[in-house]
């Protein structure tokens, strides 16, 4: 996961901080969507391991 | 870099991984929890900080200029696809290891091993996009336009560079893909491109 964080943030130029909060901050259209879709595929992906481990993740 | 750019740099970085310790978000159940709808206290966060950040550079707009950094340049990109990619591969990694990049380097200090081990992966993905582009990437000059903006210092260490985000570079991203086009034709040199990514 630790790969995917950092090719990720590498790709989309930017992470959690850099995007979500500076680049939205400053209204960059960038920055909006790469934070939208960083949160919803994280929100779906934490949903279904739940889902996939009955609970125990 | 300036001696003022530093020492901001060093203040700033203290405090901001002060208070994403003291703020909970390195506890790994605060960020699952709130991934799973159960929580919305990383939102409220995330909106809080975006805010925060918001009236912050409302006042430096105002004023027209930074103190250390010279004049106000603030990012204004369009979206590409690699953000959407990029986001999606981020979001994997969010998603199942509820941290960011960020909070996994103050997590060092507290999170003990498990945080260790997501920043060796941080760092192995940050490099293994520098392999994905190589392959890829229609500029060779991408990275050595980045490495003339980027002034030699302490923060300039080849194996730190993943963790340094400077304006100018992302400036000179811009620029080079402003340009991709006219680069097209060094596609063809692929020992050229190897070699401009490996100094």
């Amino acid at each position: 996961m630790g790969l995917a964080l950092g090719y990720g943030s590498r790709w989309a130029g930017g992470c959690t901080s850099g995007h979500g909060m500076s680049g939205c901050a400053a209204v960059s259209p960038d920055s909006l969507a790469t934070t939208a879709t960083f949160f919803t595929v994280a929100v779906v992906v934490t949903l279904l391991l739940h889902d996939v481990t009955g609970g125990r993740l | 870099m300036s001696r003022g750019v530093r020492w901001s740099a060093v203040v700033v970085g203290l405090v901001f991984g002060f208070l994403l310790t003291a703020s909970g978000l390195g506890d790994y159940h605060t960020i699952h929890d709130g991934l799973l709808l159960r929580n919305p206290y990383i939102f409220l966060m995330m909106g809080s900080a975006m805010g925060v950040a918001f009236a912050g550079l409302a006042v430096l707009r105002l004023l027209g200029r930074t103190a250390y950094a010279g004049r106000l340049v603030l990012p204004h990109h369009k979206i590409e696809r690699r953000h959407i990619y990029g986001g999606a591969i981020f979001g994997l990694g969010f998603g199942v290891g509820a941290t960011c990049p960020g909070m996994t380097v103050a997590m060092t200090t507290t999170g003990g091993l498990y945080a260790l081990v997501v920043l060796v992966g941080l760092l192995g993905g940050a490099v293994a996009t520098r392999v994905g582009r190589a392959a890829t990437a229609p500029t060779p000059e991408y990275r050595g336009g980045g490495r003339r903006q980027v002034q030699a210092g302490v923060l300039d260490r080849r194996w730190l560079r993943p963790l340094v985000i400077s304006v100018e570079r992302r400036e000179a991203e811009n620029a080079e893909h402003r340009t991709a086009s006219s680069a097209f034709i060094h596609c063809a040199h692929r020992r050229h491109l190897a070699l401009a990514y490996s100094t």
